[in-house]
């Protein structure tokens, strides 16, 4: 047999309302495992992210025509 | 080193701006065992996400209400709150886990929750197993608790081996009286 939620939507938002804060070392993964934990690794992988929506962008253009 | 600040937990807020935004999801980890009994305090409100194109982009549209960024680990909230990030389904896309910090408290969003085999289960499978908690109009929807302790048999970090007897207790108690 399952186990099943033993509390209400609202004790279970009260409960939380106690939870701590996360950790500095839990940040954003990426799928091939770089870790997100300083700007200079945000903003490299912002570069692919343009990059990868300049790709979709221009696919979507040629598909259109 | 800063570490990630940032406003508390506000589930509610968080949980009816997903819940209006029609995003499909389903609470894993720390707080949903905390609905199964568990008593150990959590750091995030974790959630899997069905990862389609459309329902990406209605994710996106949520954070970007609750003003989401990227937590990241040496920058204070309002060094994040300055990075150029374009929250889009093609960002979302892109990361396998990312963790934020919004206007209703931190929030991190998996790809899946990790079998005792080290395939990553998505959120179609786990939503078979998943159930409810109810209450005042809401439904939000919990991974099973099978699901919950096998990620983190396979986390492997002290924080999640250190909750596996509480979680491993709630399922055998659960087991004898069923």
């Amino acid at each position: 047999m399952a186990a099943e939620p033993v509390m209400t939507a609202e004790e279970w938002f009260e409960g939380m309302r106690h939870a701590r804060p996360p950790t500095p070392d839990d940040v954003t993964v990426l799928w091939d495992g770089r870790r997100l934990d300083s700007r200079e690794a945000v903003m490299a992988w912002l570069a692919e992210v343009d990059a990868t929506r300049a790709e979709e962008a221009a696919d979507g253009t040629r598909a259109g025509t | 080193m800063p570490g990630p600040d940032g406003p508390p937990h506000d589930l509610p807020r968080l949980i009816e701006v997903l819940n209006r935004h029609e995003v499909q999801y389903l609470i894993v980890g720390g707080a949903a065992a905390y609905a199964y009994g568990a008593e150990r305090p959590t750091e995030d409100a974790d959630c899997v996400v069905l990862r389609q194109r459309a329902n990406l982009a209605r994710l996106a549209g949520a954070l970007r209400e609750l003003h989401a960024r990227l937590r990241v680990g040496r920058m204070t909230d309002a060094e994040a709150r300055a990075l150029p990030v374009q929250i889009d389904a093609t960002l979302l896309d892109l990361a396998g886990m990312s963790t934020w910090m919004t206007d209703a408290g931190p929030f991190d969003v998996l790809a899946g929750l990790e079998a005792a085999d080290g395939r990553l289960v998505p959120y179609e499978e786990l939503a078979e197993r998943a159930v409810a908690i109810r209450g005042d109009g809401l439904v939000i929807k919990v991974a099973g608790l099978d699901d919950i302790i096998v990620a983190k048999e396979r986390a492997g970090r002290l924080k999640d081996r250190d909750a596996l007897p509480e979680l491993h207790a709630l399922r055998d108690r659960r087991r004898t009286s069923g």
